[in-house]
C-alpha cells in the first residue's frame, strides 16, 4: 500500500510539472535503524571524525519524485546538518541550516530580485548552505564551516509566497551566484487536525 | 502536565463529569484558498458526582449532539480566518452558536504548532446569550520522522483557554492530549483523553474527563 501511495504521489508531481513555477515537491521522510543504512554512508558518518563525541546523529529515509536516498540529520554548535546518501551509500550533498544575513550580500541581492519577480510577495522562513563534493573535500567544508576548494556552494531556500491567489510554501535552489536553479511548490500536509 | 496543574486545585465539592465524546470532522477542499469543515460531535455520559462521594449517579445518558460547519479561507500559506455555525440538541432545546476564528500554523523541524483564537456566541432558549474567547495552542509530535505522513502515528495536544461572559465571567481550561493515525488516504484517527476544567480557579470547579474519539475525513 505504502508502494502504491508514493508511485501515485511520485506520478502526481511528474506529470502536474509544467512551468518552472508549477514544480511540486513532495517528500515522505521517516527514521529508520543505523543497522538498515547501507555500510558506505554509515562509515563516512562515524569515522570521518567531524562528529563530536556528544553529538547523536538520527537516520532518516527520505522519499521524494527524485527518488529514495538517506539522510544523517545532526546538531553540532548550533548549527544543523543534513548529509544525503543515494541508496548505494554514495555521498550526495550536505546541508547546513544557517541565517538569511550569511548569504553573501551581492548574492543574495540577487536571490531577492528573482523573488520579487517570482511572487507577489514573500518571506524567507529557512536557508540552507548545501554544499557537493567530493567526501574529502566535504569533510574539510565541514570541519571549516565553509566551503572548500573544488566543492559546489548552493543555497536552498524555503519562502512563504504569493502568485496571485495562490498562497504556499515554495522551496528554491540558487546557485552561488544568486541563479535560480530549481523552484518547487512544497506540497504540505493538512492543517485541519490541528485547527478544528 | 496541564492535567497535573489543574487536579491540584481540587476541592472536596468540586463535581465531575466522566463520559465520552465520539467526533466525526470532515473536511473538503473547494479551491486553493477556501475550505469547508463541517463536525458531529455526540456526548455520553457515563458517571457524574462530587468528588466527595455526594451525588453519585451512574447512569448512562445520552447529553448532546453538535452538528457544526465552518467555512475557512486561507489568507497565507499558514493562515486562514473562519467563520461557523453550530447547532446542538441538547435535553430537548436546539440551541444556536456563532463562531469566528483566526489560525496559524508554525512548523518546525519536527514538531508543528497550530495557534488558534476563536470567539463564540450562544442562543440558548434556557439561558442568557452567552459570549467566550477562546486561545487555543496545539501541537502535533510525528513519531517517525520529521513530519506526519500517510500511515504513520503521531502524538497531537491541544490547551485551550476559554474567558466565559455569561450573567456573569467564569475562566474554562481544556486541553486533549491524543494518539493518531494518519491513514494512507489521508484520514486519520485519534484516540485520547479530553480533560475539562470549568468554573476554573473558584469555590466550587466543575471537571469533564472525556474519552475521546476522532475520526478526520479529507473529502
Amino acid at each position: 500500500m505504502r508502494n502504491v501511495l508514493k508511485i501515485a504521489l511520485i506520478g502526481f508531481a511528474f506529470f502536474s510539472t509544467g512551468t518552472c513555477l508549477s514544480q511540486v515537491k513532495y517528500e515522505r521522510e521517516y527514521r529508520i535503524k543505523k543497522d538498515t543504512i547501507a555500510e558506505n554512508a554509515c562509515v563516512f558518518i562515524h569515522q570521518s571524525e567531524f562528529l563530536e563525541e556528544k553529538t547523536r546523529v538520527k537516520w532518516y529515509r527520505e522519499e521524494s519524485e527524485d527518488g529514495t536516498s538517506t539522510e544523517a540529520k545532526f546538531k553540532q554548535n548550533v548549527k544543523r546538518y543534513s548529509i544525503e546518501f543515494d541508496e548505494t551509500g554514495k555521498l550526495q550533498d550536505v546541508e547546513l541550516e544557517i541565517d538569511e544575513s550569511e548569504i553573501p550580500v551581492e548574492t543574495m541581492k540577487k536571490i531577492s530580485v528573482i523573488l520579487e519577480r517570482n511572487f507577489d510577495r514573500w518571506k524567507i522562513k529557512k536557508v540552507q548552505r548545501q554544499w557537493i563534493g567530493s567526501e574529502i573535500e566535504v569533510i574539510e567544508s565541514i570541519n571549516k564551516e565553509y566551503a572548500a576548494d573544488g566543492v559546489e556552494e548552493n543555497f536552498e531556500i524555503v519562502i512563504k509566497g504569493k502568485v496571485g491567489n495562490e498562497k504556499n510554501y515554495y522551496e528554491l535552489l540558487f546557485d552561488q551566484t544568486g541563479e535560480l536553479m530549481r523552484q518547487q511548490r512544497i506540497v504540505e500536509q493538512s492543517s485541519d487536525i490541528l485547527i478544528f | 502536565m496541564a492535567v497535573l496543574l489543574f487536579a491540584g486545585r481540587l476541592s472536596a465539592q468540586d463535581v465531575y463529569r466522566f463520559g465520552a465524546t465520539p467526533v466525526l470532522n470532515l473536511n473538503a477542499k473547494l479551491n486553493s484558498n477556501y475550505s469547508i469543515n463541517a463536525k458531529l460531535d455526540n456526548r455520553l455520559i457515563f458517571q457524574t458526582g462530587a468528588f466527595n462521594g455526594e451525588n453519585l449517579n451512574t447512569a448512562y445518558r445520552f447529553e448532546r449532539q453538535d452538528a457544526e460547519v465552518v467555512l475557512a479561507n486561507k489568507l497565507s500559506a499558514n493562515t486562514k480566518v473562519a467563520g461557523g455555525y453550530m447547532i446542538r440538541f441538547e435535553s430537548g432545546r436546539v440551541i444556536h452558536r456563532l463562531m469566528q476564528q483566526v489560525s496559524f500554523t508554525q512548523p518546525l523541524s519536527t514538531i508543528r504548532f497550530a495557534h488558534r483564537i476563536k470567539a463564540d456566541q450562544t442562543w440558548d432558549p434556557d439561558e442568557a446569550f452567552e459570549l467566550r474567547l477562546r486561545y487555543r495552542l496545539g501541537a502535533e509530535v510525528p513519531l517517525f520522522g520529521t513530519q506526519v505522513d500517510p500511515n504513520e502515528l503521531y502524538f497531537k495536544s491541544t490547551l485551550e483557554y476559554l474567558a466565559r461572559f455569561q450573567a456573569g465571567f467564569e475562566n474554562e481550561l481544556r486541553t486533549t492530549p491524543t494518539l493518531g493515525y494518519l491513514a494512507p488516504n489521508e484520514n486519520a484517527f485519534e484516540l485520547g483523553l479530553e480533560y475539562r476544567y470549568g468554573k476554573a480557579f473558584e469555590a466550587m470547579s466543575d471537571h469533564g474527563f472525556w474519552l475521546y474519539f476522532g475520526y478526520y475525513v479529507r473529502i
